[in-house]
């Protein structure tokens, strides 16, 4: 891990101010899929931490983000503007473990991220990508995406795009060597009820330093066969199906 | 500029010192962090044993600040001593054990534990967690349970002892005092202000508890009277902790008695904040003529 201060390069806003995608250049050390950067939203200490965002790809000296606006942080995140400097930790975390074979990627919301990124390494998937809306399906910016995917399958809870419902109902029944799963809460613990398969989950979590130290962003899982807590950020956030405990109150 | 100092019994190569509970167990930011730069680590609580700490969620950002619910996760003493201490101890630094307990002979335990390894430089007591004996309150509540803590742990260690001191007291120079008279070398305060974060939609706690602790710069001027009045009231060296963000901050700890101060929660923004801080503050005594930093220890003028 590396502290670097990258510069906004590029950055694209979507309708509804909610959304953007940011290009930041800077010298970053390598990343695998999976891995996060922590991002410093302010040089103010208000808000004090940083956000945690995965990567949504790397290349070259830069980094892609996409940003979805859900408090403060984010807010001022996606108000910087090409020649701003921002501060990032990276890379962070443990990545997803590359199998061989058809997999499956299901991306609910921002949850795409790391699997486009994860994408870029694989040669056999099929893409399953669900949102709210079709105005927060941002395929189009990956128009190589669907060229490599030997099937995409977009859902929408509206239906205004793709099939209509839940990402969960449209599981496909087919046979993976794994499906890669990163989203809200509720889906991923719906995925892994329904899904049979060998599958691995990128948990989100509240963070506060994202590399260690602080203990905050505690998980719940099963391990050496007994329950523990664990840091999300350090021995996470991609966790094995059979180490998640959903119910984490 | 000779930034040495003498505090709570040892000779540190400067007064930044990593507060226990931010800083891991110090290998975890050695990637950003040169360890050899700062003047001590206090690690991360141990116990005799491993624990869990509490359930998530048990961060909430507040403003300027945060709160925390951690509950002590740890790995305990041993293995603390077995998978990180051997990396630590290479670092040309002093590692002080943070030894807790939730019955007083726990502490007694961590104590002798590490009493005997060479590359333990002393211990920080926290007599700010939670402890069966009184329902989960904690010792440095009162000036009597501490001098017992104190003074049982002083009976088996010749290492410097210093007391960490939580703000959730109305008798915070008393208890430094009763530290003092226990044999303490240093009292080292504060420990978070206990506090609470709500949600309204839900109408429950923010945390998996019903308070957490407050920490960051929101609570620097609180912490920076909390540490003027024991050094001012008290013969003992104080080491100050409470939203230390720059190397200004760090002079006025000094200024109004501080020995050297601890760094917190601006580590987990900014892992090598302690190298910037000692920088900052270096330059800043430089522009104004110091030579060390023994020439502004608790030389406040007050009005």
């Amino acid at each position: 891990m590396k502290q670097v201060e990258g510069e906004v390069k590029e950055k694209k806003s979507f309708p509804g101010g909610n959304f953007v995608l940011l290009r930041i250049e800077g010298d970053f050390p390598p990343s695998e899929p999976g891995q996060f950067a922590m991002i410093s939203p302010s040089p103010s200490f208000d808000p004090f931490l940083r956000r945690p965002f995965g990567i949504l790809h790397q290349e070259g000296n830069s980094l892609f983000f996409l940003i979805k606006v859900v408090g403060r942080g984010t807010r001022l995140l996606s108000e910087k503007k090409p020649g701003d400097k921002l501060s990032l930790i990276i890379p962070l975390g443990n990545g997803f473990t590359l199998k061989e074979g058809k997999v499956l990627l299901a991306g609910g919301g921002t949850g795409i991220v790391p699997l486009v990124y994860l994408a870029s390494r694989l040669e056999d998937f099929t893409l399953l990508y669900g949102a709210k809306t079709r105005d927060e399906i941002f395929l189009n910016e990956f128009p190589w995406l669907r060229k490599r995917a030997r099937e995409v399958i977009i859902t929408t809870e509206d239906g205004s795009a793709g099939r209509k419902g839940l990402l969960t109902r449209h599981i496909p029944q087919e046979d993976f060597s794994c499906a890669y799963v990163s989203g809200p809460w509720p889906m991923m613990m719906e995925f892994a009820r329904l899904y049979r398969g060998e599958a691995e989950f990128s948990l989100e979590t509240i963070m506060g330093c994202g590399f260690g130290v602080c203990y905050g962003c505690a998980v719940r899982v099963r391990r050496g066969g007994q329950e523990k807590i664990v840091r999300a950020c350090l021995e996470g956030p991609v966790f094995k199906k059979e180490e998640v405990i959903w119910t984490q109150g | 500029m000779d930034t040495r100092i003498k505090a709570g019994g040892l000779v540190l190569k400067n007064p930044v010192i990593l507060a226990s509970g931010t800083a891991g167990y110090g290998i975890e930011l050695a990637p950003i962090l040169d360890l050899n730069r700062v003047g001590a680590i206090v690690v991360k609580g141990l116990y005799p044993y491993e624990r869990q700490g509490n359930p998530p969620p048990r961060l909430w950002e507040t403003p300027c600040g945060l709160l925390n619910s951690i509950g002590l996760q740890g790995v305990g003493m041993r293995r603390f001593a077995e998978e990180y201490l051997p990396h630590l101890s290479q670092y040309d630094t002093h590692i002080i054990i943070n030894a807790c307990g939730e019955e007083d002979e726990e502490y007694v335990q961590v104590v002798k534990y590490f009493s005997k390894l060479p590359s333990v430089s002393g211990f920080e007591l926290n007599l700010s967690c939670p402890n069966v004996r009184e329902g989960g309150k904690c010792p440095a509540m009162w000036p009597r349970w501490s001098y017992e803590i104190v003074k049982a742990t002083r009976e088996v260690t010749e290492k410097p002892l210093w007391a960490k001191l939580t703000p959730n007291t109305s008798s915070l120079v008393e208890v430094a005092s009763a530290c003092q008279e226990a044999g303490a070398d240093a009292v080292s305060l504060v420990n978070t202000y206990l506090a609470m974060a709500v949600d309204f939609r839900t109408r429950k706690s923010r945390l998996s508890t019903l308070f957490g602790g407050l920490s960051g710069p929101a609570i620097k001027p609180l912490a920076l009277r909390a540490v003027y009045l024991v050094a001012s009231s008290v013969d003992v060296d104080v080491v100050g902790i409470g939203g230390i963000s720059s190397g200004e901050d760090l002079l006025e700890f000094l200024l109004v008695g501080a020995k050297a101060v601890q760094i917190g929660s601006i580590t987990l923004r900014e892992p090598a904040a302690a190298e910037r801080i000692l920088k900052e503050a270096v330059s800043l005594l430089e522009e104004e003529g110091y030579n060390n930093f023994n020439e502004i220890i608790g030389r406040f003028q007050g009005v």
